[in-house]
């Protein structure tokens, strides 16, 4: 992407049952600079229950490349109080950015009472959180759009799924949740390559500044990610803000 | 390299202005790559008026005619017109198709239903042929269902659409369970997708597929690339698994 910073919104560094290998920061920052991607937002990988070792794990990424690598501190609301203290502590003295929740790894609805503190800590800490959403029944779309506007100072962050198509098709809707943005991981394509969700930002029915690249590295693979990008006709402008200004101007880069 | 593209369109009115092939353009499009044949059938807007396919089947009939080893044709049939139904996937596995499709969200159906799908399926169970379902809804087209269907049908060779869309996981288990189920890899999340099918349902039950016209060729190819597995299981993936069922039916014949 010549004359754009690439920032990857979501990718992930340590160890899971769900990777192959152990996938280290190195691996990270090799892959990005394979695929021309200037920084990345990390965070611990699935499953927990626990995300300390893995938390500390992130700190320690980020601070080895603390010009590459932005934390998001993984919180399992599960651990309640204890949990919250951590998260506190992980953004004001460990420099994490923003929070990451994974309601199907971590077994619980986000509609639950357990998420509300958390949002609450956000709006507190001013920072954003990134829901991992769509695949469950643990965190549909529509149970974000109905929890999205008693938080309307937090920013939230999910996987495009079908919520992206909703609010194009109902645009009062998309007034009310206006704190969502949407992260571009799984991207697949359509006709002529151009992937069926960014033809909505093409179409100008989604609007580019709620649109953030990822790639979930290690899960997703950049090369297949970047390369969807470049075969789905994004205008100049659009392609500048959703490969990076939009998360640049989300944590304040 | 055996290279065939295991589930694509070919017919009149294609959706959200996407235009209508002509056989010589598939033909060419196929030149243009390698690609030595493709399994295709009509589209959702081929349905004629009166909620039938036939028009749409005679047209895949007839460029089926002109290229019998490169257009390999799937019926599609809307198993609500029961015994006209029966019938026709009577007509077209004796003239030379290779199959059925069936879409169960499009024309409101339960997969397994024994009273819609169940008298096809017996008819392709007697004439020998493939069975392909769309997947990836939760009511109608889960991947569990079409496990039913294998169930109760094991000697006919079945299909799962696109590695049954965010069903992902239960469409490998069903695959890894069913000797006669494969899974195809079209609109599926990524490489990932593809190492976790060979992984757990065996390489020999993976094969590529790129919803053409709707989904992107390249894009789907590079996802088969980008996996890692042996270049021993991409070529496989890519055509040899297919091919091999190919053979089958026709020694059934």
């Amino acid at each position: 992407m010549k004359g754009m910073v690439v920032i990857d919104a979501l990718t992930y560094v340590g160890e899971s049952v769900y990777l192959k290998r152990r996938f280290t920061a190195e691996d990270l920052i090799e892959m990005m600079d394979t695929n021309g991607i200037d920084m990345a937002v990390v965070t611990a990988p699935p499953p927990g229950p626990d995300y300390q070792r893995a938390n500390e794990g992130v700190y320690e990424a980020v601070r080895k490349y603390p010009d590459r690598l932005v934390g998001f501190y993984k919180i399992n609301p599960w651990f309640k109080e204890a949990e919250l203290e951590r998260a506190e502590r992980a953004v004001r003295e460990w420099g994490f950015r923003g929070f990451k929740l994974d309601p199907k790894d971590d077994s619980f609805h986000v509609g639950t009472s357990i998420v509300k503190p958390v949002m609450e800590l956000a709006e507190m800490l001013e920072v954003p959180i990134f829901f991992q959403t769509g695949d469950s029944s643990f965190c549909p779309p529509e149970a974000i759009a109905f929890m999205a506007p008693s938080f309307p100072k937090v920013t939230i962050i999910m996987s495009h799924t079908d919520l992206g198509v909703r609010l194009a098709t109902y645009p009062r809707l998309s007034e009310d949740l206006k704190n969502i943005y949407f992260g571009t991981y799984p991207l697949r394509g359509g006709h002529k390559g151009i992937d069926r969700f960014l033809r909505l930002i093409t179409s100008r029915t989604i609007d580019p500044k709620r649109v953030v690249f990822t790639t979930e590295m290690p899960f997703g693979h950049p090369k297949f990610e970047l390369k969807v990008i470049e075969l789905s006709n994004l205008d100049e402008e659009a392609k500048k803000l959703i490969m990076g200004e939009n998360i640049k101007r989300i944590l304040r880069l | 390299m055996v290279y065939i593209d295991a589930h694509t369109h070919f017919g009149k009115g294609m959706p959200a202005g996407i235009p209508p092939d002509r056989v010589e353009e598939c033909i060419a499009m196929m030149d243009r790559i390698g690609m030595d044949a493709i399994i295709t059938t009509p589209p959702y807007a081929s349905i004629s008026m009166d909620r039938s396919y036939d028009e749409a089947n005679a047209l895949l009939s007839e460029a089926m005619r002109k290229w019998p080893k490169r257009i390999l044709g799937l019926a599609r049939i809307n198993p609500h017109f029961r015994g006209r139904a029966v019938k026709r996937a009577e007509e077209a596995l004796q003239s030379g198709f290779w199959g059925i499709k069936f879409h169960p969200r499009n024309e409101a159906f339960p997969a397994n239903s024994r009273e819609l799908v169940f008298p096809i399926m017996r008819k392709v169970e007697e004439l020998g042929g493939l069975v392909l379902f769309h997947t990836g809804g939760l009511v109608y087209s889960h991947p569990t269902l079409v496990g039913d269907v294998a169930d109760n049908f094991p000697e006919v060779p079945i299909q799962i659409g696109h590695l049954g869309g965010r069903f992902e996981d239960d469409a490998i288990l069903v695959a890894k369970w069913f000797d006669n189920v494969i899974l195809d890899t079209s609109f599926c999340r990524g490489p990932r997708s593809i190492e976790k099918a060979v992984e757990v349902a065996g390489v020999e039950k993976v094969v590529y597929a790129s919803d053409y016209p709707q989904g992107s060729i390249e894009l789907d190819t590079l996802k088969v690339e980008l996996a890692e597995i042996s270049k021993r299981d991409k070529a496989l993936i890519l055509g040899r698994n297919i091919k091999r069922i190919l053979d089958t039916i026709r020694g059934m014949r």
